[in-house]
């Protein structure tokens, strides 16, 4: 077993006394789907509640000193990192697999149609989302724990409405044109739009790793 | 090959704001137990997390079972640490501890691990949130022995014992020893638990090494002496590490090689809580 298995293994260990609290995720994004009435809002519901269950590792690891267990057991820094992203990562394409799935079977259950490429193109845009979210939280739950950077990890991303006009602003209109075509590219297709959110997602938290890594590697426990 | 030290400490410095351990210098071989005493303050939890690997020194190097150990290595997982207070999830029940600490270490036995529960009267359905300080110390010593470790690394294990089971974790310490691949390092301000089992005392003071040497020769080097309010010369009071005076005399501890000889004070072998003591008033 890889150390980086095991710091997963750890992980859902200390998860599985609240197994019962997560299994209520998906119940919820399908309440919330059928309240709705619209099926493709269960993968949305499914991931944005995943944010939460991704919170949970280090919520624990704050609470209980888990990190020091981490660490004392021979788990590099590391380690630690890449399982909290690989979770994270793994755990967002499942959960977008899972909430197209119950999609599916609300809308043949409900005999509601359904556009499979529309239902592709909002969960690839929600997993973005929850990429650039986690993408966010996690090198400030790395570096000042869950309990004191839960709120403050929200910063960023309530800064970016008024960041984008902004920079916008800033840009030359030169370089505006040229990201309002490749804007239009991407949107093009929904099949390239999912391509471009992915590759979006991907890019967010690959960046967050390696802030994260770094944060954590520098910190004492 | 087999590697002869335990721990070995070389100028190892470690700074936080208002506290300094420094230049520490420590070499605990294998087979052997050292305890590690001080007062509160004096920088031993902060030695024991660099041996883990927990903490950046500013200067040194920590080798643990003979591989340097930083933040970037992580701790060896040779090595069990019973610190202060237990880092299980407090949901867990004692099986699930042993579910995840037995995924490390050289040599996990289940079966070992239920019979130190057994032999601790722990109940492996319990939670960890249910266990008291005694009942969690035990634990995090059944989880590390379990794993086979070569080091045990204990920061004030028996402070919240009863007298009783203060009596079976230092047997159990002293049936690890059988097997002279291990070594432990003992932290404790119960002194009277290192006089039953460290064959090495290093003694903290102020974040530095004060004295380091085999328990027996740390006994031999100092004396207790006691004597009238008239006894206390200033040759005495100078020779003395410290002195506690009281209306009807005083009490002082000092290097036996500068009192021998005295004849109107009573000049007494010293216990090691007292030398500790001394030492740290001094």
């Amino acid at each position: 077993m890889t150390p980086v298995i095991r710091a997963i293994r750890l992980d859902l260990l200390a998860l599985r006394p609240y197994r019962r609290t997560l299994a209520l995720i998906p119940v919820l994004a399908v309440g919330v789907s059928l309240y709705q009435g619209d099926p493709r809002v269960a993968p949305a519901m499914l991931l944005a509640y995943l944010v939460f269950g991704l919170n949970y590792p280090f919520a624990l690891a704050d609470r209980f000193g888990l990190d020091i267990l981490y660490a004392g057991l021979g788990l590099r820094r590391r380690d630690v990192v890449a399982a909290r992203y690989l979770t994270a990562a793994v755990a967002v394409l499942i959960a977008g697999a899972v909430g197209m799935l119950l999609s599916i079977v609300q809308s043949a259950v409900t005999g509601r149609d359904l556009d499979l490429s529309g239902l592709l193109l909002v969960t690839a845009a929600v997993q973005a989302g929850v990429g650039v979210v986690v993408g966010v939280q996690f090198p400030f739950y790395l570096k000042f724990g869950y309990m004191r950077s839960k709120l403050l990890s929200f910063i960023p991303l309530l800064l970016v409405p008024v960041a984008l006009p902004v920079l916008g602003s800033l840009l030359p209109e030169g370089a505006l044109a040229t990201l309002e075509r490749v804007a239009a590219v991407a949107t093009a297709s929904s099949s390239a739009a999912v391509a471009v959110l992915l590759v979006l997602a991907v890019a967010a938290l690959a960046g967050s790793y390696a802030v994260g890594l770094r944060l954590y590697t520098a910190k004492d426990l | 090959m087999a590697v002869e030290n335990a721990i070995e400490i070389r100028g190892l410095t470690k700074s936080f704001e208002g506290f300094t351990l420094r230049n520490v210098d420590l070499v605990l071989p294998r087979g052997y137990v050292m305890g590690l005493v001080g007062p509160n303050g004096s920088g031993k939890t902060t030695l024991i997390k660099c041996l883990l690997g927990l903490l950046h020194a500013d200067s040194g190097t920590v080798r643990v079972l003979g591989r340097e150990v930083t933040p970037e290595t992580g701790g060896h997982p040779g090595v069990g640490a019973v610190l202060d207070r237990a880092t299980y999830a407090e949901d867990w029940n004692l099986d699930e501890v042993g579910r995840a600490v037995g995924m490390f270490g050289p040599a996990w036995s289940t079966e070992r691990y239920r019979a130190l529960l057994d032999r601790f009267g722990l109940d492996r359905k319990r939670k960890v949130k249910d266990l008291s300080r005694g009942m969690t110390t035990k634990l995090m010593v059944a989880a590390a022995l379990a794993r086979d470790v070569e080091l045990l690394i204990l920061d004030e294990p028996t402070s919240g014992l009863d007298p009783t089971s203060r009596e079976q974790l230092l047997e159990t310490l002293q049936d690890v020893l059988v097997d002279d691949r291990r070594a432990v390092l003992f932290s404790t301000h119960i002194t009277a638990d290192l006089e039953t089992i460290a064959d090495h005392v290093t003694v903290l003071l102020g974040g530095e090494v004060f004295a380091a040497a085999t328990t027996d020769e740390l006994l031999d080097a100092y004396r207790l002496v006691r004597g009238g309010p008239a006894d206390l010369s200033p040759a005495l009071r100078e020779a003395l590490v410290a002195v506690r005076e009281h209306r009807s005399g005083f009490e002082g501890l000092g290097p036996a090689a500068d009192l021998a000889g005295l004849d109107d004070v009573v000049v007494e072998p010293a216990r090691l809580d007292q030398i500790v003591a001394y030492l740290g008033r001094s």
